[in-house]
């Protein structure tokens, strides 16, 4: 019996500590639990968008309280956390934000998700971005594996 | 209609109701929710452990959390440790998941003296079998439903 607990918690122990995270960064970590207000990142496009005017735009819907805006081309993509007990209106919030930001900025294509994974991969690579001469191509790379990410269904 | 009762029969159950220990049943449900939102608790820290290292999105993580935290409750019976749970939580401990992996194990230790195929393989679905059926038709039901309906507009 003794036997069998220790090696219940060797098992778990040594099953959990060899994960090696996905999303490692302190703003990662930090944005499970709060808010981390992102700065809105550009990777490449032909014209620069109004980044800070759209994340202040999603900021001013008052269920949302943490966003991060990531340009590449064409695409945005805006993930945003929704305050707890808001959560049980989250279709009608995302909604409401796809008719404002189409209205708003019409020329653009934006990929909206209140994913948690989502969030925490866009974190990810704003903070990587945000580092001196990180490869451009990798970058353009990141973001397709989270569009592709976000699109997933099973 | 009900039966009429005896005079005596009406005499013995007001002395019987007069006896009886009552059931103290909001303490009993303040116990269920708690014990059941732990677990509810201990599912959301797995789902957030698999959303932070692995690549799973809100959509997909649902079905390893529902895995992980079945083996995690047929570990915890086959220790023992569940049925106190159980016997505080009642309700709470058996409607989460978590339950399913009870039923299962605690199934299987039952019969474990009969044997590991007749005993064990035999008897280890008793309990959890009717909700497997029960899951699996209801869902072809009303995916039939769904189907037809689609097909009518």
């Amino acid at each position: 019996m003794r036997l069998g607990k220790f090696i219940l918690c060797l098992f778990i122990l040594t099953t959990l500590t060899s994960c090696k995270p996905d999303s490692d960064s302190e703003e990662a970590k930090a944005s499970l639990f709060k808010s981390v207000n992102p700065k809105p990142v550009y990777i490449s496009g032909k014209n620069k968008a109004p980044l800070e005017k759209i994340k202040s735009k999603v900021r001013g819907i008052h269920e949302i309280h943490d966003v991060s805006v990531i340009q590449n081309g064409k695409q945005i993509l805006v993930a945003y956390k929704v305050k707890h007990f808001d959560r049980f209106r989250m279709e009608s919030i995302e909604k409401k934000l796809v008719t404002i930001l189409n209205d708003e900025f019409p020329k653009y294509e934006f990929l909206v998700s209140s994913d948690m994974k989502i969030f925490l991969e866009a974190i990810e690579l704003t903070v990587h971005v945000q580092k001196e001469n990180y490869p451009k191509k990798k970058a353009e790379k990141w973001f397709g594996n989270i569009v592709r990410l976000e699109k997933e269904q099973t | 209609m009900k039966k009429e009762l005896k005079p005596e029969q009406k005499k013995y159950q007001e002395l019987q109701q007069k006896h009886e220990t009552k059931r103290p049943v909001l303490a009993n449900c303040m116990k269920a929710f708690i014990v059941g939102g732990l677990i509810c608790v201990i599912g959301q820290a797995v789902s957030l452990f698999y959303m932070y290292y692995f690549n799973f999105t809100e959509k997909t993580v649902g079905n390893p959390t529902v895995a992980t935290m079945v083996f995690f409750s047929m570990l915890l019976t086959g220790f023992g440790i569940y049925d106190k749970l159980g016997q505080i939580g009642g309700a709470g401990s058996a409607v989460p998941v978590t339950g399913f992996g009870n039923a299962v194990i605690s199934a299987a230790i039952e019969h474990k003296t009969e044997g590991f195929v007749l005993g064990v393989g035999g008897n280890i679905f008793k309990l959890a079998g009717a909700v497997i059926v029960w899951g699996v038709f209801s869902a072809f039901v009303v995916a039939l439903i769904k189907t037809l309906w689609l097909m009518w507009i």
